[in-house]
């Protein structure tokens, strides 16, 4: 079996088990649950700012949000790295192998 | 070849301008609030795993209607981009149990597009299953085909009839009945930016894993030309 395979069912695994938990012990409960069930798909998709002066006038982001970005850049760049790192082996390689054509 | 090289290198400035513009640019959603960033990854990343495994099977298509053997290598592609789109339906999974953490209180409650998802995904594991067990044989590539293709006339159904037949709590879907994106000019920008990005990433990382294949499949045939 390949790595994939047994990744992916360790994955669907945990979704499984997850969701066996029953609501009322998933965490804050009834509270964070008809909040949700309010969201409903109508609600949740009438994404413009409330009010155009409130957007104008909306406060600066909080410094979570800058830490949040911080660390998807952080990722982003790892990502980056490996992936041009690969791509420049990738090219060494080709350009060592003559291939037919 | 090198202008796709150029275009799918286009990923390390769309990327960052696409996280940028998510955090800095666009206004939070009315409800959701800040939360609602994560929309600019969860539906990127779903758009490139449905794309994925429409690729795999298109190029399936190509693979057996080939008599004369000039598209030997697309049943290699086909494989690398079933991997690339099982990769991004499990980050897919994984965005979306975050966003349903912080707006429905779990992170999964078999809503109808968590378990159309999670069918697609058992779908695309039984593909490499399949390939898996159909290493020594000569008929993997015909057979690995025929299956992407039937998977591939399935995703309809379960990416976009099931949930919207049953009533759910996921948020309308951008292509949605009443043909009206409910988002905001900023947001609508930057999820599309976000959107680009994220195709040219799964494009750059196809590319990647075709070449590095042909050189495998390269140095196969030469060491056992050498025996």
């Amino acid at each position: 079996m390949r790595p994939i395979n047994i990744a992916c069912c360790i994955l669907l695994l945990l979704l499984a088990t997850g969701a066996a938990i029953p609501v009322e012990k998933a965490g804050d409960k009834s509270a964070t649950l008809a909040a949700g069930q309010c969201l409903h798909a109508q609600d949740m998709h009438k994404n413009t700012p409330a009010d155009p002066r409130e957007a104008e006038n909306k406060p600066e982001p909080s410094t979570t949000l800058y830490h949040v970005m911080g660390v998807v850049l952080f990722i982003w760049i790892g990502i980056a790295i490996f992936l041009f790192r690969l791509d420049r082996r990738v090219a060494r390689l080709e350009n060592r192998i003559p291939f037919k054509k | 070849m090198k202008i796709i090289s150029a275009a799918v290198k286009s990923v390390y400035i769309l990327m960052p301008a696409a996280i940028v513009m998510a955090f800095l640019w666009a206004p939070p959603a009315q409800v959701l609030g800040d939360s609602s960033r994560i929309m600019y990854f969860h539906v990127p990343i779903a758009w490139v795993s449905i794309l994925a495994f429409v690729v795999a099977g298109i190029v399936s298509i190509l693979f057996l209607a080939d008599r004369k053997g000039s598209f030997v290598m697309f049943d290699g592609i086909a494989y690398n981009s079933a991997v690339a789109g099982l990769v991004f339906t499990v980050l897919t999974v994984i965005t979306g149990s975050i966003w349903a953490r912080i707006s429905w209180g779990v992170f999964w409650n078999w809503d109808p597009r968590e378990t159309s998802i999670v069918i697609i995904l058992l779908i695309y594991i039984a593909y490499f299953s399949i390939q898996g067990a159909m290493a020594h044989n000569d008929n993997r590539g015909r057979i690995g085909s025929a299956y992407l293709i039937l998977a591939m006339i399935t995703l309809p159904f379960f990416a976009f009839l099931v949930p919207r037949i049953y009533p759910s709590l996921h948020p309308d879907p951008i292509i949605n009945a009443d043909r009206t994106i409910f988002l905001d000019d900023r947001m609508r920008s930057t999820l599309a930016v976000a959107i680009a990005s994220f195709t040219a990433l799964y494009c750059y990382i196809l590319h990647i894993m075709n070449r590095m294949m042909k050189l495998q499949n390269h140095i196969e045939e030469t060491s056992h030309e050498a025996d």
